[in-house]
């Protein structure tokens, strides 16, 4: 009996629905485990580039020549670089295309660099809706399972005379395995969404900083 | 998930690995005391010899030889054993007829000891019985008894109670008696002196009503009369009559005219006026 109890065994023995409903839940955890390395990747080299890029700018050297520096890297820069390039570069070409108001140079610029922001931001923030929609609905997947095979179970039961244990524990322990699934895929994709939305809220913020600083920066170039 | 693929390979390798990680450790995890048994099946090592033919025939036929010893050993082994076996069972039937027999005459015994037994005990039920009827009967007799004397006693009582209370109702009745009595002599004498008070106040009535005639001597006469009045104290008209005269015919006049005067006479009414029906009235002057 021990045998016919294992996990293997109840998974293969299971109705078809179980075991559709197992399949999903077995891919949407697969898919939210890869989301989360892959977040976690893309988010590490954003905080990291924006510490890099924020020494940079920090460090008292001319803009225009970080602006070239930049250029010359290539375009597959992101992140803060990125919002710095869109802004720079609007209030270079606002300036040799004559405008000499300050303000209408400063504003041109910040709106770019909020284009570029928004991007960026969006960029950090793919996949994580996938994370919460698996985190939210998996456990109620697996429950579907759940009550699908107990459901069986119990119909199953209805044909005998003499109900015995034996006779229901398979069928609700193959049952029960559907929950656990999606509650094995559930806790890690809420517990990353969380974690997740923090960082890039954080991101956020560190970057709308910084177009305020440097827009701050380019008004007074602008004045000059 | 395709374009997730493209983009990071790493991150779902990275994820495939540790879904099949949690399986393998799931699946082995559990059924890790069911392995062993599995895994290590009993191999049977099969040993092999090159041989020469005749040698082999010989071995052939020795085993043949053998082989045949042995099923006649076995036949022989068999045949003692049935002879064995038949001995056994008639030993066994034998001892089983013994078994039986015995086991009859135990029973008999047994039958025997128990209907005794029986015997006795229905005997030693009988008496028991019989002294539980004496016994119950002599209670009865005895409740009887009580029951009996408790009613004697009970008649006794109700005869003593309805005893007294006839005395009771006699004695009552001769108390009402005597108090009616009583009652009617005190009426009695009421109504005497009732009829006294309203008899001088007629006299009283008659007296204001009569005129002195001035004849000597008047105040010492005195007259009877009888007057005869209907309810409310009218004088019938005839209804005076002198009974007893006073020598005086004018003076009898004069009363009698008086009393006609008089009329309505102040009288009782209801039941004292009966004794004013026929009222008789001695008259005399008053001063």
């Amino acid at each position: 009996m021990s045998t016919d109890l294992s996990i293997t065994h109840l998974i293969l023995n299971a109705s078809i629905v179980v075991q559709l409903v197992i399949g999903l839940l077995v891919f949407a955890s697969v898919m939210s485990w890869s989301m989360i390395f892959d977040r976690r990747r893309v988010l590490r080299q954003a905080g990291r580039a924006a510490d890099d890029f924020e020494n940079r700018f920090w460090s008292g050297g001319d803009l225009a020549e970080l602006y070239r520096q930049l250029e010359r890297d290539g375009d597959d820069e992101s992140g803060m670089a990125a919002i710095f390039r869109a802004g720079f570069r609007e209030f270079a070409r606002l300036r040799t295309k004559g405008h000499n108001d300050p303000m209408a140079l400063v504003q041109g610029a910040q709106r770019s660099m909020r284009v570029s922001l928004n991007r960026e931001v969006d960029r950090l923030e793919n996949h994580l809706s996938t994370l919460a929609t698996v985190g939210s609905t998996s456990p109620y997947v697996g429950l579907f399972g759940t009550v699908w095979g107990i459901m069986n179970s119990f119909t199953a039961l209805g044909n005998v005379k003499q109900a015995t244990l034996g006779l229901v524990a398979p069928g609700i322990a193959e049952a029960l395995i559907a929950t656990a699934i999606g509650l094995f895929a559930a806790i890690p994709a809420v517990v990353a969404y969380n974690r997740y939305s923090n960082k890039v809220e954080r991101l956020n913020n560190r970057y709308d900083d910084f177009v305020e600083e440097f827009a701050t920066i380019l008004q007074r170039q602008a004045g000059n | 998930m395709l374009a997730m693929l493209k983009r990071s390979p790493v991150a779902v390798f990275l994820a495939v690995a540790l879904h099949l990680l949690i399986v393998f450790f799931l699946i082995f995890g559990m059924e890790w005391e069911l392995f062993p048994q599995q895994e290590n099946p009993q191999v049977e090592v099969v040993q092999a010899h090159a041989v020469d033919m005749k040698k082999l025939r010989q071995v052939e036929a020795e085993e043949k030889a053998r082989a045949r010893e042995k099923k006649e050993q076995q036949a022989k082994k068999q045949k003692q054993a049935e002879e064995k076996k038949r001995l056994a069972a008639l030993e066994k039937k034998r001892k089983a007829d013994a078994e039986a027999k015995r086991k009859a005459v135990a029973k008999q015994k047994a039958e025997a000891e128990a209907k005794r037994k029986a015997e006795v005990k229905r005997k030693a039920e009988a008496k028991r019985k019989a002294e539980e009827k004496r016994k119950a009967d002599a209670i009865a007799k005895k409740k009887a008894e009580e029951k009996r004397k408790a009613e004697a006693e009970a008649k006794r009582k109700a005869e003593a109670k309805r005893q007294a209370e006839l005395a009771a109702k006699r004695e009552a009745a001769a108390r009402a008696e005597r108090e009616r009595a009583l009652q009617d002599q005190l009426a009695a004498e009421q109504n005497a002196r009732e009829t006294d008070r309203y008899v001088a106040v007629i006299k009283q009535q008659i007296n204001r009503n009569w005129r002195r005639t001035g004849l000597p001597g008047e105040d010492q006469l005195t007259c009877r009369l009888r007057v005869r009045l209907i309810p409310g104290g009218e004088v019938i008209p005839g209804g005076v009559s002198i009974v007893k005269s006073s020598g005086n015919a004018a003076f009898d006049n004069k009363v009698e005219q008086a009393i006609y005067k008089a009329s309505p006479l102040p009288v009782p009414s209801g039941p004292l006026f009966e004794s004013f029906r026929n009222l008789t009235i001695d008259f005399k002057p008053s001063k």
